[in-house]
């Protein structure tokens, strides 16, 4: 056979490495063939081959059908990459090369991009679905309702992530089909004119298993509304929902307590995210009156000269440390008999908001979220010396009738009113805003 | 001949010589490149597609001493030509009317 049709062929295997041998044999059959039918009906070697294109051309070209054919039957990155190599050895004009370059360059940027989206959805799936689940053991077995609502929530979280993470994984395939024709066509337009002719999109025996996906896509859908289903009827959604929004709940059960003043000096309350509301009131005794929501705990003693009230969570409520940062409209209202002057009263709630009605004896209030309105009643007493105000907020502002007030500093906001009456209201609030009127 | 529209007639006619008896390689080309401007190179990618989407198959028979590969058009190769005639009647008429005023139209 002749020297340059031998080197042509040798250029060709070469330039074939890589592809599926079959693929490769193929290719090579075919020339070697054609070389040998040429030469027998009598073609000039030097002639013949300068009808053809370079071996590399020829090469690529045959990549690139080969690898488009792949990309069409699973548009994956594996066969994309295939596609592209092939293209970057048929291509060679610098425009062309640039052009490919980016086209490349972006579709892997966006198939990047798509991939992390995957993979953050997919992993907070895996996370949510065991973190339901472990809050929902934390719940009394005696709230069956919560615990199943809240593995119902778990569960259809999870869903909505992983049909998320399904979702761009799917983006991927039109994404990479879209970019790879636009390769073929680049590669195409680097041969000599006509030299090929496929529409890229052309009709490649169907994309295999479409069935398998869409059965395990309607199971997923089906977990995911079963979740839903199961955590509504559980009627935790809807509570969350409201104490997200600071509804007040529907079921609550109201509880009195008095306590005669004799004896007492100190007050001291904390709920977990029930308002606060202290008053002076009418009646001689101090007066609790409390507005219990069904997944809160309490416990009210008077000893020592101290009345003290606590509040915290029964267990009920999933994420209760969250729960608890937004407040309850139930609220607590302890009124004290008008007049009477206690030694110290302390308020602190950690979501709830605070309302101070009051400006005759010291008080200390602290929240962590909630708000603290501070109202020194005006009844015409003008005789009355005002307290001494002490405010500060880490993260929230500080109100001074609807306007903003207070000094910067390093660690939030500070707002001082000094008064000579020697009584003092502390105010703190790490991210609340504090209120005075 | 603009190159876009020579692509989708390579197909066709690659399909229309196959249906006036089984062919080689070598002869395909040398009829197609006879009829238009292509490179000779640009054929093998085309059968080999064609073969793929089962619109054509090969089979070997021997000639001079060495095993040769003959391409047949299939059933759904003859359908596919059909529909691409369907389509070219169009064209023809496209093009005798843009051609409508030579003799030869």
């Amino acid at each position: 056979m002749d020297e340059r049709i031998k080197s042509f062929l040798d250029a060709l295997a070469a330039n074939l490495e890589g592809l599926a041998e079959d693929e490769k044999r193929e290719a090579l059959d075919y020339y070697e063939e054609y070389f040998s039918d040429a030469l027998e009906e009598g073609a000039d070697p030097g002639e013949l081959l300068s009808r053809l294109d370079p071996p590399e051309k020829i090469a690529a070209a045959i990549r690139a059908e080969t690898s488009i054919r792949l990309v069409n039957a699973d548009p994956g990155l594996k066969n994309y990459s295939r596609l592209v190599k092939s293209a970057h050895a048929g291509i060679t004009g610098p425009l062309s090369v640039f052009l490919l370059s980016l086209v490349i360059f972006t579709t892997y940027s966006i198939a990047i991009i798509l991939f992390l989206c995957t993979v953050v959805s997919a992993a907070a799936a895996c996370i949510i679905l065991p973190a339901s689940i472990s809050e929902a053991f934390k719940i009394p077995a005696r709230y069956i309702g919560e615990i199943a609502g809240t593995i119902g929530i778990g569960i259809f979280a999870s869903g909505v992530c992983l049909l998320i993470a399904y979702g761009f994984y799917v983006l991927c395939r039109p994404l990479i089909r879209v970019s790879a024709s636009l390769v073929y066509k680049m590669v195409k337009k680097g041969s000599k004119p006509g030299s090929n002719t496929v529409e890229a999109h052309q009709d490649v025996s169907g994309v295999t298993g479409p069935k398998r996906v869409c059965r395990s896509l309607r199971a997923g859908l089906i977990i995911t509304a079963a979740g839903l289903a199961v955590s509504l009827a559980s009627g935790l959604p809807v509570k969350l929902f409201m104490i997200f929004n600071s509804m007040k709940p529907a079921d609550i059960t109201v509880i009195q307590r008095e306590f005669g003043m004799d004896g007492i000096s100190e007050i001291s309350i904390e709920t977990a995210h029930s308002n606060i509301r202290l008053t002076e009131g009418g009646s001689g005794n101090i007066s609790l009156e409390y507005e219990k929501s069904n997944w809160l705990d309490f416990d009210i003693k008077s000893d020592g000269g101290r009345v003290v009230f606590t509040e915290r969570s029964n267990g009920r409520l999933p994420l209760f440390s969250l729960v608890s940062l937004h407040e309850n409209r139930a609220e607590l209202i302890i009124s004290l008999p008008s007049g009477w002057e206690p030694g110290s009263v302390r308020l602190e709630s950690r979501g709830g908001t605070i309302n101070i009605e009051s400006g005759s004896f010291p008080v200390q209030a602290k929240t962590y979220t909630g708000t603290i309105h501070l109202t020194v009643p005006a009844d015409g007493d003008l005789q009355e010396i005002p307290p001494a105000i002490r405010a500060k907020s880490s993260k929230g502002a500080i109100f001074l009738q609807d306007k903003t007030t207070g000094a910067k500093r390093p660690y939030g906001t500070e707002y001082e009113l000094q008064s000579p009456g020697g009584v003092t209201i502390r105010l703190e609030s790490e991210r609340g805003n504090i209120v005075l009127d | 001949m603009d190159a876009q529209m020579k692509k989708g007639l390579l197909d066709a006619c690659v399909l229309h010589i196959l249906t006036k008896g089984d062919t080689y390689g070598y002869k395909l080309t040398r009829e197609i490149t006879e009829l238009m401007d292509v490179s000779e190179s640009s054929l093998y990618p085309v059968l080999r597609r064609l073969e793929t989407q089962g619109f054509l198959e090969t089979y070997s028979a021997e000639h001079s001493g060495r095993l040769r590969r003959y391409y047949r058009i299939t059933a759904s190769g003859a359908k596919r030509l059909a529909e691409y005639k369907n389509g070219l009647a169009e064209l023809k008429r496209i093009i005798d009317f843009i051609t409508g005023g030579d003799a030869n139209g």
